[in-house]
Order: C-alpha cells, then structure tokens, then sequence
C-alpha cells in the first residue's frame, strides 16, 4: 500500500459524512419549502423562486466562501472576540443551502406530477392533511423524485471537494498534503481521484438497489394460465 | 473597492474566456465522442466510455490540480510542444473544463442519438443512404434539437467550473474576490458583486439558448 492511504481513506470517510449531512440538511429544507409553498403565499413563492435563481446561478465556491467567511463576521461580532464556524459545519450548510434549490426543483416537479385525485381520496379516508402527506403523498413523491436526486447525490459527493479551500481535510485536501509532503503530485491526485471513483461506482449500485425498491410494486405481475 | 472595480472588466474577460473555451472545446468533444459511441457495440464501444466513467466520477477540482500540479511532473511533457498548454495556469484550466465538459456532453449527445426512433434510420438505409451521411444529416439534426435545452445547463455548469481557475492562481472573477476578501476581510461588499455578475452571465448564455430553441423549433 503507498503511503499516506490510511490517511486518504480518513478523507474519504470524511467526504462521504459531508456529503450525508449536506443531503439530509437539503432534503429537509426542500420539504419544508415544498411544504412552505402549499400555502400559496405571493411572498413565500416570491422568496423561493429568487432563491433558487440566486443559489443555482452563482458558484457553489462562492457559497463556500461566503458561508465561511460571512460566519465569521457575525460570529465575531456576537462573540466579542475572533470567532469561526467549523470548516465542516460551514460546508454542510453552503452545501446544504446550494442543494435545498437544487432538490426543491426535483422534489417540487414529482410533486406536481402526483395526481389531485389522491389528496381527495385520502381528504374522503378521514386522513388529515398531514397524514395524506406522510402515508399518501410521500411515498410516490419519493418514487418519482428518486432519478433526479440520484443525481444530485452523485453531483453532491463530487462538490464536497470544494470544501477543501476553507480547509476542511476531507478527501481532496487529504490528497493535495500527501501529494506535496512526496512531491508527487501526480500519483496522489490520481490516487485521491481513485477513492472519489470507487465512492461514486458504490454510489450508483446502492441507488440502484433503492430504485427497484422503491418500484417494487411496479413489476409486471406474473399470471398463470393454465 | 474602486482598485476591485477598476481590475473588474479583466476579471470578467477571463471568466466569459475560460467558459467559452470550455463549453465549444467539450462540445467538439461531446459531438465526436457521442457520435462514436452511437455507432460503435461490443469492446470498442465500451472502452470509448472509459473516459467519461473517470471524468464523470471525479469531481473538477481534481481532474484540474491532475492536469495543472500532477502532468508537470512528467519530463516528457515539459519538453514538448504540449508544455504551452500544461506549463500556464489559463491553458491547465481551459483543458480540465473542456475534458470535464467534453464528459458530461459526450453522454448526453449519445443519449439524445440513442432515443431517436429506429425507423429513421432503417428508413434512410431503405432510400440508400450511407451510415455516416444518415448520422450527419438526419439523425445529428434531430439529436441538437432535443439537445438543446440540456446544452443551456451545460454552459452554466461550465461558468460554474470556471470559478474553481481560482485555485491554481487565476485572477478571474472568484480569484479576484478572493483576493480582496483576504485583503480586507470584508466579505459582504464584494461577494454580492460577483454574485450579480455571475447570474448576469448566466443570464445573457441562457437568452442565447431560448433564442436558438425558437429559432430551431419546428414550425
């Protein structure tokens, strides 16, 4: 084994949490934005229509930096004295904000998708609003939303790197130590770009396997006849 | 912030470059490559995809410090012809943008050649046209027009990509607020500055793209 591979699989380790928490933190902020827009509210719309043209328009460095940096501000400012969020909090939440606009788009299309019939039928069960969501509505959404979020999960774990530059040691940051302390940048870079290789392949299987759980139901029915 | 406003117009030169470069060379790519892969099967094809695997599956930032810090190593290159690309920082970013671009493009081009109905071709053969006269003039045609809306996100994903240049030392529009945040520790001045810049380029690239789908919808 070269050198310095415990160290990168640390990284690593540390990219995929990232990248968990990211998803978590954006998945719940596009629920409630969802949730927020059933209001039908002008000002709310209003204010997550800017939002996500902002977020998606501008670098996701840029949000990195700004999270980082504007943190620090406020948190000196409150504090009295020099302040800081942590490099891995202040990525989650630049990452997380970044991927409220982006899930917010997928999870707000399969929402539209879901037929009005289903919310009358559940309204006609005597399920209340809230229990039409989570036992009605959710499970399809989440059928119909799982493509797209595959998706963003696979471009998420590759953005995590960004976060290197406030430096949080995760994967990429790992490598670029290890590639100047054996001034060998070229074999640690492909060895880092090795171990982002391998999380996105077991990536895809595992959201695969998700995916024919998701449309188990869906697979033709078998009849006999005899 | 008059110094940042005055080196501004530079800053943003860099930044449209670094996108255009990047988005027409990966599109370049993007065509050939989705044409191949369209007309290739078994071994061959499948070796074609090796390069978007990796490109797709590793994030920019490192396919660019490869390109930039890793081939510098190799004596070869340093003295060769291909040293004009390798040795500058602007040459090491267009290449890592392109060939990242080139990736993503590559899928989407074959994807778009993959879903158009198979009688189309089966019709062209029937009237006698060859392979290659089919892909260029019916079935590339038909592909573009689908493509078209993907391409939009493509450019802005480019523009994006190009702020990570700051990395390896650029002074485009992310490096340059970069450098005055680190000069004068006040974020909140010039970040809303790049922002807006940011989403007006955007903005301009995606009323050239909504321009080109109308002009190219079928009547």
């Amino acid at each position: 084994m070269p050198d310095y591979s415990f160290q990168l699989l640390m990284g690593a380790g540390l990219t995929l949490l990232l990248g968990l928490c990211s998803a978590v933190f954006a998945l719940t902020m596009a629920t409630v934005f969802l949730l927020a827009a059933q209001l039908k509210s002008r000002a709310v719309n209003g204010f997550i229509r800017v939002y996500s043209i902002i977020i998606r328009g501008v670098p996701e460095i840029l949000v990195i930096f700004l999270t980082f940096y504007g943190a620090a501000i406020i948190l000196t400012k409150i504090n009295g004295s020099y302040a800081e969020l942590s490099p891995f909090f202040a990525g989650v939440l630049a990452l997380g904000m970044v991927f409220t606009a982006y899930s917010y788009e997928v999870l707000r299309g399969a929402y539209e998708s879901i037929p009005k019939g289903q919310f009358e039928a559940g309204h006609t069960l005597g399920l209340n609003g809230v229990q039409t969501f989570f036992h009605i509505i959710f499970p399809q959404l989440m059928q119909k939303a799982l493509p797209g979020l595959s998706n963003l999960w696979l471009i998420l774990l590759k953005e995590t790197s960004l976060v290197s530059v406030i430096g949080l040691e995760e994967l990429m940051r790992k490598s670029s130590l290890a590639a100047g302390v054996k001034h060998d940048p070229l074999f640690y870079y492909c060895y880092g770009a090795l171990f982002y290789l391998a999380i996105t392949a077991f990536s895809e299987i595992a959201l695969k396997h998700m995916s024919t759980r998701v449309n188990r139901h869906k697979q033709p029915i078998k009849v006999e006849i005899a | 912030m008059q110094d940042f406003i005055n080196r501004l117009p530079d800053a943003i030169l860099l930044t449209v470059q670094l996108t255009l470069v990047g988005f027409f060379a990966g599109q370049t790519i993007a065509l050939v490559l989705g044409s191949t892969l369209h007309l290739t099967k078994g071994i061959p094809h499948n070796l074609l995809r090796v390069y978007p695997f990796i490109f797709r599956g590793t994030p920019l930032l490192i396919q660019l410090f490869i390109i930039y810090y890793g081939v510098a190593q190799i004596d070869a290159v340093r003295n060769s012809f291909l040293w004009i690309v390798f040795g500058s920082a602007e040459g090491a970013a267009m290449l890592a943008l392109t060939l990242n671009i080139g990736a993503y493009s590559s899928i989407l081009v074959f994807g778009a050649l993959q879903n158009l109905p198979k009688g189309q071709i089966e019709a062209s053969g029937a009237l006698g046209i060859g392979r290659l006269q089919t892909l260029i003039r019916i079935e590339l045609p038909q592909a573009y027009r689908h493509l078209l809306p993907s391409l939009s996100n493509e450019i802005i994903f480019t523009l994006k990509g190009s702020a990570l240049a700051s990395t390896i030392t650029i002074m485009e529009l992310t490096g340059l607020t970069r450098t005055f945040i680190a000069k004068t520790y006040s974020p909140f001045e010039y970040f809303p500055v790049a922002g807006l810049v940011y989403l007006a380029i955007g903005f301009v690239a995606l009323q050239i793209f909504r321009y080109l789908e109308n002009k190219l919808r079928l009547p």
